[in-house]
């Protein structure tokens, strides 16, 4: 197949898998999946505790020569950052992309709707 | 929600950060300096389930090539979106094969052993008693997707319970407490000091 058509059907799939399965996939737990995460967690020895927390950054390759700028961080290359929260067994509870790669791990926080409802007063339960 | 840290009954859960988090009481971080023995264990022990989970980013590379890549993407939308699709895959697999897991095995050492095997040795029965017993949620037996309700926390409640503004400040407040992070943090170092063997033992070695 050319690249052309391989780049279209990536970006359909793409979007099937998101209109197709976030709504069960990629949300907050319910009560009873919060319940048996905190069993788990108290089992070993953090009880209360909901998961955690960290960032980590993608490298853009093909990042506008107008966005340089925000997105190049640190270590010198243009990159996103993706910003998750998960379980033990890596199963994604939550997820942030998008913010830009010059931003440190606090300010991608206060970017993501997780701290925006922690904040508010919905989450945690 | 209420659970009991060191005799302490409290409310707020929370996540695991590393030390560049701000100390807010959603957040649990180290100690920024260890000096007894007791937040030398509690570091210890944060570190290590905080490593555990850090896996997922070599996880997700190793399975998902486009990750490990430089994107090629041209707007930000489409990065945020091919994201949360390899995601969702990865939840999706994650939920297939939970028992498979390190971090699975090494839990189910304490609290699930006699329940995990029961359910998967002897068929359906035994599965359908051990999920209700320990989690109709998703370790033993994840619901269909359909007949499960869902609880859409973060979008279907906009607003908090009361939806007035002094709570919404009390709220911000409470959550965004300095001293009720040192608190916590001093209450769980204090928790996992006696047991620190047994809990820092799928850890070390």
């Amino acid at each position: 197949m050319s690249k052309a058509t391989i780049s279209i059907a990536v970006h359909k799939l793409i979007d099937f898998v998101v209109e197709e399965y976030a709504a069960y996939y990629l949300r907050a737990p319910s009560d009873a999946e919060l319940r048996v995460i905190l069993d788990r967690n108290k089992a070993r020895g953090m009880p209360g505790c909901m998961g955690s927390i960290d960032c980590s950054h993608w490298r853009w390759r093909s990042c506008p020569t107008t966005l340089h700028g925000q997105y190049q961080n640190r270590n010198g290359y243009r990159s996103v950052v993706l910003a998750t929260l998960r379980d033990e067994d890596t199963y994604v509870l939550h997820v942030t992309v998008g913010a830009a790669g010059s931003n440190n791990d606090v300010n991608v926080l206060k970017l993501s709707p997780l701290y925006h409802a922690i904040v508010a007063g919905i989450w945690p339960p | 929600m209420t659970f009991t840290v060191n005799t302490r009954p409290r409310t707020i859960a929370y996540y695991i950060a590393d030390r560049i988090y701000p100390r807010y009481a959603s957040f649990v971080t180290p100690y920024p300096d260890a000096d007894t023995p007791k937040k030398r264990t509690y570091n210890r022990l944060q570190e290590a389930l905080r490593t555990d989970v850090q896996r997922l980013y070599a996880v997700l590379t190793g399975r998902f090539n486009v990750l490990l890549h430089p994107a090629r993407f041209t707007t930000v939308e489409k990065l945020r979106q091919a994201a949360r699709a390899v995601t969702i895959l990865q939840n999706i697999m994650v939920k297939q094969n939970r028992h498979g897991n390190v971090s699975v095995r090494r839990v189910a050492a304490g609290l699930y052993a006699d329940v995990a095997n029961e359910g998967v040795d002897d068929g359906a029965a035994h599965m359908a008693e051990a999920a209700g017993e320990v989690a109709a949620g998703m370790h033993e037996q994840d619901p269909d997707p359909d007949q499960e309700q869902l609880v859409g926390i973060l979008v279907n409640n906009p607003v908090n319970a009361e939806g007035i503004l002094l709570q919404s400040f009390q709220a911000r407040q409470q959550a965004l407490d300095q001293y009720e992070q040192e608190l916590s943090r001093d209450d769980l170092a204090e928790h996992i000091f006696p047991n620190r063997e047994q809990l820092l033992l799928p850890h070390t070695g």
